[in-house]
């Protein structure tokens, strides 16, 4: 049976047979994607042996031990997704320099913002703001170069390339 | 190569001597640059004014609407002159086979199209740098630069190919364009 074990300062913690946990995996799933803070631990022979929580606040997790530059590195690919590597790389070497404060209140962010009413908001938050513009500044190449992809321009140009040489011929004859 | 750089070769056109060796490396004149700074630079400026003064005569359709969409490429090589005007560039991406060549244009004097055939006539001898090419650039760098077999052509570029009977040249579909005859030049890093 499901139960809350304790409260955290982080939300609840409730505890989970393997079998419980295989039943509401789904419903689990949908309100950590919703926000929730929750933790599921799963348990096995009577001892803990798995937890569930947000993506959230996984990310974190992983870079215990003042490792910013593996936090920087989840909020780039998050948010710079699409982008080509030369686009992210300087990003994250710009993102791990931030302060830990900065670091927490980008990787909240779902998305950068689509709107300067949102991204007022986003940069409130942050003790280097122009670090943010850099960041999206850096959103706006990776969305040029993948419409330009998507619309097959760069084969289309490159061919081209071939015919600028005769172009030109022509232009000075 | 590095993927997760953008290198940017300011260069002289009395440098493009006998060799373009460091093209195939991430060695200078080669430097490392952000993609912000490159952005805000004069240079890529010019280099946009240029390719759309060479690329729109061809087709409306080549228009790219903002300098941004260049930063697809990550090898630049850019032809200056003691004013610091851009006479001619060529730019290139990675790929696993090596520096694939991107986009390449020149500005209308002689100087310009020196540079631009020499960056292609030698940048095209060096290891690990390849193009596809036809039409005008094939005339300049025919009998200059190793050719690629239409088989490797098609493992390098990973696309379909239709081989011809010379053993060359080969047809693909490009994209909005249709099929176009081509052929695979340089020495590209084969597995």
């Amino acid at each position: 049976m499901t139960r809350p074990a304790s409260k955290t300062q982080d939300g609840t913690v409730t505890v989970l047979k393997i079998g419980e946990a295989r039943d509401k995996l789904p419903q689990m799933v949908s309100s950590l994607e919703s926000g929730s803070s929750a933790t599921y631990v799963v348990g096995r022979y009577g001892k803990p042996a798995a937890a569930l929580v947000s993506y959230q606040r996984f990310g974190p997790m992983l870079v215990r031990g003042n490792k910013k530059a593996k936090l920087a590195l989840l909020i780039v690919e998050d948010l710079l997704e699409d982008a080509p590597q030369h686009i992210k790389a300087p990003a994250i070497a710009e993102v791990s320099r931030l302060p830990m404060s900065d670091l927490m209140a980008l990787w909240r962010l779902d998305t950068l913002p689509t709107n300067d009413r949102e991204a007022a908001v986003a940069r409130k938050k942050l003790q280097h703001p122009e670090a943010f513009d850099r960041l999206m500044q850096r959103a706006r190449i990776a969305q040029a170069i993948a419409e330009a992809r998507s619309a097959g321009l760069y084969e289309m140009a490159e061919d081209a390339a071939n015919e600028v040489i005769d172009a030109q011929s022509q232009e000075s004859e | 190569m590095n993927d997760g750089s953008l290198l940017v070769a300011r260069v002289a056109p009395d440098s493009l001597g006998e060799t373009l060796e460091w093209l195939g490396s991430d060695e200078p004149p080669f430097q490392p640059v952000d993609p912000l700074d490159f952005l805000s630079s004069a240079e890529i400026v010019a280099v946009y004014e240029l390719y759309r003064t060479q690329y729109l005569r061809i087709d409306d359709r080549l228009n790219i609407g903002m300098p941004e969409a260049l930063l697809e490429y990550n090898r630049w090589v850019i032809v200056v002159d003691r004013s610091g005007n851009v006479l001619a560039f060529s730019c290139y991406k990675t790929t696993r086979h090596g520096l694939k060549l991107g986009l390449t244009a020149a500005s209308d004097d002689a100087a310009g199209k020196a540079a631009l055939k020499a960056i292609l006539r030698l940048g095209l001898n060096v290891r690990g740098v390849y193009g596809e090419v036809s039409g005008g650039v094939e005339r300049v760098v025919a009998g200059r630069v190793p050719e690629v077999p239409p088989d490797v052509a098609e493992q390098v570029l990973g696309k379909a190919v239709e081989p011809h009977q010379d053993g060359r040249h080969y047809t693909r579909e490009i994209t909005n364009v249709g099929p176009k005859t081509k052929l695979l030049v340089g020495n590209p890093l084969l597995d």
